[in-house]
């Protein structure tokens, strides 16, 4: 039963993109609904509606009745053409199955090769157990002042610690490539730029270590360390902490971000950051200087 | 020592003493001379860093934060001045900078502790050549004094001269020109408590005059025996028209005899009062008033007085002067905040500004200096015919000390947060904020020169939940259950790192953690409360009209209640890179206030705008312009004329009670400012021409005209703020939920915005047909059950990539990502408007139309009169911030047809007062526009009416001084039924000589009708008066006469 179910839903799918959207799809979105006003259960026949907006909300109302049950119908439409579909399909899937190991290997796939950047982050956060907001003092809403930065140094360019991580397993809890004591002796030296100029012809996960000594404690509101380019995505922690990430995809590479670590900062004593940095096409790696600038 | 110079110095002292001439000699050091540290009865000894050379006293020539100058080894009790004194210092100004202060002469000290004793002297800095005279002096209290700015030429040799008299005033003179005068209390300075030090202060915060004092001098001046005087605790500038007011003046007996059986004869106009004074003891002063008819027309006045002894001998004799200001009938309050000279201010459209501060002056309360410089900043604006804006903001003096460690905020560790934010949920707290505005308040009392009170501001920006103290149990009591663990911030963490989250984004209304936020935003905090008990005390105890406002009242998450029940409140604007922001800041102060059936709204605008959003000064672009090499380290600079002038006819499209403006450095060249800078000259007559043309004649009519019914409404929800704050505007006017009120209004949709409360209460929903939910992550059960219902019943839901699974849109669009490019994201935002109108038609089409997308409308009014406010929008990259591409300042002129889709039978101009031509179409009505850079409409449409005609009645034809007078205005249609409209009328009043009376100014005439009603000045001229009536729609007009007999 469950199989002919998926063949009627793919037949579907492909109906989709063969059939035109009604001409007014407010009217058509409209009778949908009150349609479905007091009949929750008809929402499985409007699966297969050429309307995206349709196909998603009945996707919705399928997974408040069946929850877990009907888990292979959210796996089909993963692969939706529409968007919104895909995610809420994918987030019905994380509700219901999330700990299922198809699950879990589904959202590897999806964070790596689905189109929508949205689809894929949202696959990508969930196996990611890491998640800081980030709030800056320059972008932050209760701040009409101007910000002055009382200092600005360079982190050294020429001591970094370098690995690769093609399998992605930095960050799991056998390694945790970010804590402070971790030895990182056998970790090989690398210079600020591309990693592939410095003989890593790579696309993939590597991670970063240095450390660096901070001067005296001064009377500040924010201390940021300002990355001005990883190629092309960056998790960053300080001293253990992770402070945050700047991911916003291959368009990201050459694009300065900054991280706040006022509250994690050692004052006056050696500090060690750990970066994090995904590149999935051409050149990768931190490639343009990091600065820590101690803002008023 | 140079026993010579000694001998010859106190010979000379000798000599003028028994000559009894004055100025006596008191001190002098001439730096041109070798051995001025050593000679004279008062040697210097030079502190680090300090020389002379040149013949200049050189204060500290390498490092600032070092004490410099030259002190005295002693306290010198002759340096004490009983009395009269005065300075006389010769000097350059070198380009020393860093310095708020160029110290001549100082051994008071301290600028603000108690008891003060001696004095200071000192050049107030003020950049570009500009400076002050400044003195304070140690009376016990402290007494500062500044003078006016003058221009001083680096290198040239200058004079300034200072002369306290001893009885209450301080003049200055540089160059031997006057440079301002103040008040001071009565009698002599008291005894300095340090040594003297000159070209730096005593102490701690240094102060270095630089090179150089050429010679500094300290002269005892003759004191004066007898004098009256008004009594600067005292207001002299009153109100036309005010009940009971009296001058309090002051006869001061310095004589050193007692005064008996004295006679002071007083000449007010035609009133002549004699007093007789008993005994006045040596040294004592006695306290008088004198009633003062406030019915005379505007203007200074004086009161003659002379004082004679019992034998008839004239001891004193001299004037008061009191000034009586126009009390205007009807105005648009159009405020600067910041400080101005009052001519200028007046003088370019304003109505109100910013001199005396703040009514709580100090945790201390007020003492007789504050109510002395408050009177003269009062009376001083009043004097020119303007009002205050002015700070009550008791909280600012709280949480500063060990002491008050208590009133702070802790986490929950116990710490204290960054930047020390209050815990007003502390009640103790909120006594001592209450005791302390009830104190000055009643200190202040009556003038009606305050007027516009800011109750307090971004006080709410450092606020964090407070734990361990009162907040934590007020919550538990609410809600019945303790603060949340997860609770560690203002806003949640982020559910997007949260597994347990809702999938469908939707809490239920027990969430704990929603309503915990509710709670803090709404009342939870403490603030909205103390917004309302110091409002509640200003309406108390100043019993004059005033209005009370609490600003940035959007600066928080989209929640009524922010304010408190401040009379109005208010946002300010920053209207880079798009001024019609200005609509989406007035729209989300509307919903903010809508809490309340009678909270109206202010708005500022910024006339500062941050250098690092529009011109960065990192960034060399080629074509750099002129003001960048005059002020390359502005932080601050001027809104271009363009995006002011657009900004306020934004401004006037919504229904408000004031327009303010921040930012006075910016607009005037020479305002004193450390931050603000003044670089676009342009700016100010740019604003000049709207404040004169259109705020002021259209004003009333501003205040008056109804906001219609909102059709197209933005949901700025509350859930969706907090848990997603990166769609939400935050106060900013930015981010995807602002960009989309741009998108809509360039697709001629006129937006509002609703917050959830809307939709529970259904307040000012009833014509609501889309509703737009920018960034809706997240929504409480009942409001997600309201759009459900409201969709039920057709009204068009439209949401975007982040709408939350469990509501289905019927209308999906996606975000625009705003670019540093602020043209390519108006192009971006445009086609979105575009699009949303398509998706949208049939559905929901707009009534007004225009044929170019930046022209914007915006509708109010009623059903029988419509008001359509047009902007011209059109705007490219000029060369004034155009060379950094941050933003299109430079207006371009636009032509383009207007329509709206309602029936129209007669149109009007209100700005150039004239009939609008127009062409009929289906339903309503089209016309052609052609606008001007930055300019805009302001049109009257009359769906039934035509204006025919304007008439006036007189009451009375014959009327005598003081009698009161009545004129009726009526704007008529052809059937001679009145205009069922809101109608700016022009009235005026000359005397048989031409002058205007009061009773002259612009008015609004609701419905059509308006009544004028004033009393006749008992000192106007006698004969005809001239009554003229203007309606500034069509431009009709009536006249009448009658006689003052």
């Amino acid at each position: 039963m469950g199989r002919l179910f998926l063949v009627f839903c793919v037949s579907c799918l492909v109906l989709s993109a063969c059939r035109s959207v009604p001409k007014d799809e407010i009217t058509a979105r409209q009778e949908f609904r009150r349609d479905l006003d007091g009949h929750p259960e008809k929402a499985t026949l409007y699966l297969a509606s050429p309307d995206a907006e349709i196909r998603r909300y009945a996707l919705y109302c399928l997974a408040k009745q069946k929850g877990a049950e009907a888990k292979a119908t959210y796996k089909v439409y993963l692969k939706d053409a529409n968007e919104q579909v895909r995610l809420t399909a994918l987030g019905a899937l994380l509700h219901f199955s999330k700990s299922d190991a198809d699950v879990q290997e589904l959202l590897t796939e999806v964070a790596a090769k689905d189109k929508s950047r949205q689809v894929a982050k949202l696959a990508a956060d969930a196996a990611w157990p890491f998640h800081r907001d980030v709030l800056l003092i320059r972008n932050d809403p209760n701040w009409d002042h101007e910000v002055v930065v009382l200092n600005k140094f360079q982190i050294p360019d020429d001591q970094w610690k370098f690995k690769l991580d093609p399998r992605g397993i930095g960050h799991m809890s056998n390694n945790k490539w970010y804590l402070e004591k971790l030895n990182d002796a056998d970790w090989a030296p690398i210079k600020l730029g591309e990693w592939e100029k410095q003989g890593y012809d790579y696309d993939g996960l590597a991670w970063y270590r240095i450390r660096f000594t901070m001067p005296e404690k001064v009377d500040c509101n924010a201390v940021e360390l300002a990355f001005s380019a990883v190629d092309e995505s960056a998790w960053v922690w300080l001293n253990g902490v992770y402070l945050g990430c700047h991911d916003i995809g291959p368009g990201g590479w050459n694009t300065p971000f900054a991280l706040d670590c006022r509250k994690e900062i050692r004052w006056g004593e050696e500090n060690i950051m750990v970066v994090r940095v995904l590149d999935t096409a051409a050149d990768g790696g931190i490639f343009k200087p990091v600065h820590v600038e101690i803002l008023k | 020592m140079n026993m010579g110079r000694i001998i010859a110095f106190v010979l000379a002292a000798v000599l003028c003493a028994f000559a009894d001439e004055y100025p006596k000699l008191v001190a002098e050091w001439d730096f041109s001379k070798p051995d001025v540290l050593t000679a004279g009865p008062f040697p210097l000894k030079l502190r680090k860093g300090a020389k002379v050379e040149d013949g200049l006293l050189n204060s500290q020539p390498t490092e600032l934060n070092v004490p410099g100058g030259a002190t005295t080894y002693k306290i010198h009790p002759e340096l004490d001045m009983k009395g009269a004194f005065s300075v006389l210092a010769e000097f350059e100004v070198d380009d020393m900078k860093a310095v708020h202060y160029k110290m001549l002469f100082d051994n008071k000290y301290n600028y603000t502790d108690t008891p003060a004793g001696g004095f200071m002297l000192a050049l107030r800095t003020l950049g570009n050549d500009l400076y002050c005279p400044f003195a304070s002096f140690g009376f016990g209290a402290n007494c500062p004094v500044l003078g006016t700015t003058v221009k001083l030429e680096k290198g040239k040799r200058h004079t300034l001269r200072m002369l306290f008299t001893g009885l209450g005033s301080v003049q200055f003179f540089v160059n031997g020109q006057g440079a301002g005068q103040g008040k001071v209390m009565l009698g002599s300075i008291a005894k300095a408590r340090h040594v003297a030090c000159v070209g730096d202060r005593y102490s701690s915060t240094c102060c270095h005059f630089g090179k150089g004092i050429a010679k500094l001098a300290i002269y005892e001046e003759r004191s004066v025996l007898f004098t009256v005087y008004a009594n600067a605790l005292y207001r002299k500038a009153f109100e036309r028209g005010e009940k009971k007011a009296t001058l309090h003046y002051v006869v001061f007996n310095n004589s050193g005899e007692d005064l008996r059986n004295a006679k002071l004869t007083l000449q007010n106009n035609d009133e002549m009062t004699t007093v007789t004074i008993d005994e006045l003891k040596k040294g004592e002063t006695l306290d008088q008033e004198i009633p003062l008819d406030t019915l005379l027309l505007p203007g200074r006045y004086e009161v003659h007085g002379t004082l004679c002894s019992s034998d008839g001998k004239e001891l004193w004799s001299g004037e008061m002067p009191y000034f009586i200001a126009p009390k205007y009938g009807d105005f648009l309050p159009v405020a600067l905040t910041g400080w101005g000279k009052p001519e200028k201010v007046k003088e370019f459209g304003f109505t109100h500004f910013r001199s005396t501060g703040s009514l709580v002056p100090s945790r201390n309360g007020i003492n007789e200096a504050n109510r002395i410089k408050m009177n003269e900043g009062l009376d001083a604006a009043l004097a020119h015919g303007l009002y205050q804006v002015f700070y009550i903001r008791p909280v600012s003096f709280f949480g500063k000390s060990k002491e008050d460690a208590k009133y702070l905020r802790k986490n929950r560790n116990g710490e204290l947060y960054p930047n020390n934010p209050l815990d007003v949920s502390n009640p103790e707290l909120v006594r001592e904020i209450c005791a302390l505005t009830e104190q000055c308040a009643k200190e202040v009392g009556e003038h009606p020169g305050w007027d516009l009170a800011v109750i307090n501001s971004e006080v709410r920006d450092s606020m964090q939940p407070a734990f361990g103290g009162v907040e934590e149990e007020n919550f538990r009591k609410y809600a019945g259950f303790p603060v949340p663990r997860e609770v560690t911030g203002k806003y949640p963490e982020s559910y997007k790192g949260n597994p347990n989250f809702s999938w469908e984004h939707v809490l239920p209304e027990n969430d704990k953690l929603l309503t915990y936020y509710r709670w803090l935003w709404g009342n939870g905090d403490g603030w909205n409360n103390v917004h309302s008990l110091v409002s509640d005390i200003a309406h108390k105890y100043l019993t004059h009209h005033h209005t009370t406002f609490f600003e940035p009242a959007v600066r928080n998450p989209p929640q009524w209640g922010s304010g408190g029940r401040t009379d109005t409140i208010s946002q300010w604007t920053y209207t880079n890179p798009d001024p019609i922001k200005i609509n989406q800041a007035f729209d989300e102060l509307r919903a903010m206030a809508d809490e309340h059936e009678h909270q109206e709204i202010f708005k500022e605008t910024q006339i500062i705008w941050y250098r690092n959003q529009t011109a960065p000064i990192g960034e060399k672009p080629a074509n750099m312009p002129d003001w960048v090499e005059r002020e390359p380290d502005a932080k601050y600079i001027t809104i271009p004329p363009d995006c002011l002038r657009e900004a306020i006819w934004c401004d006037i499209s919504h229904r408000v009670q004031c327009l303010m403006f921040h930012g006075s450095g910016c607009l005037f060249p020479d305002e004193p400012t450390s931050s603000y800078r003044y670089t676009n000259p342009d700016t100010k007559f740019a604003f000049k021409e709207m404040a004169l043309n259109v705020l002021r004649p259209l004003g009333p009519v501003i205040k008056l005209i109804p906001e219609r019914l909102p059709e197209v409404a933005i949901l700025e929800s509350f859930t969706s703020s907090i848990y997603a704050p990166e769609h939400a505007t935050s106060g900013w006017s930015k981010g995807w939920a602002a960009d989309l009120h741009l998108a809509l209004q360039w697709a001629h949709i006129q937006p509002s915005v609703i917050y959830e409360e809307h939709l529970l209460t259904g307040r000012k929903m009833e014509n609501v047909k889309v509703i737009l939910l920018p960034g809706g992550e997240v929504l409480g059960e009942d409001v997600l059950k309201k759009l459900k219902e409201l969709q039920h019943k057709g009204v068009i839901l439209v949401g975007d990539e982040y709408t939350l699974p469990a509501l289905m849109p019927d209308v999906r669009i996606e975000s625009v990502k705003r670019l540093i490019n602020p043209q390519e994201t108006k192009e971006k935002l445009q086609k979105l408007g575009l699009e949303i109108a398509a998706l949208l038609k049939g559905h929901y089409d707009s009534p007004i139309t225009a044929t170019d997308q930046d022209i914007i409308l915006r509708r109010r009014g009623t059903d029988d009169a419509d008001y359509l406010f047009i902007a011209n929008d059109k705007r490219v990259f000029g060369d004034y911030l155009g060379p950094w591409k941050r933003v299109m300042e430079k207006g371009v002129q636009t032509t383009g047809t207007v329509g709206i889709d309602h029936p129209v039978k007669a149109a009007y101009d209100l700005v150039r007062h004239s009939p609008l031509e127009f062409t009929k179409t289906g339903k309503g009505i089209s016309f052609d526009v052609d606008l001007a850079p930055g300019d805009g409409r302001m049109l009257l449409l009359l769906k039934n009416q035509r204006i025919a005609s304007v008439t006036l009645k007189l009451a009375a034809t014959e009327l005598v001084r003081k009698s009161t007078f009545s004129i009726e205005c009526a704007v008529l249609d052809e059937k001679g039924g009145v205009i069922q409209a809101v109608v700016p009328l022009e009235v005026s009043l000359l005397d048989a000589n031409g002058n205007p009376l009061p009773g002259t100014g612009f008015y609004a005439a609701q419905n059509g009708r308006l009544v004028v009603q004033d009393v006749l000045a008992p000192n106007m001229s006698l004969g005809k008066v001239t009554v003229t009536v203007k309606e500034l729609a069509s431009g009709k007009e009536a006249q009448a006469t009658f006689v003052v007999q």
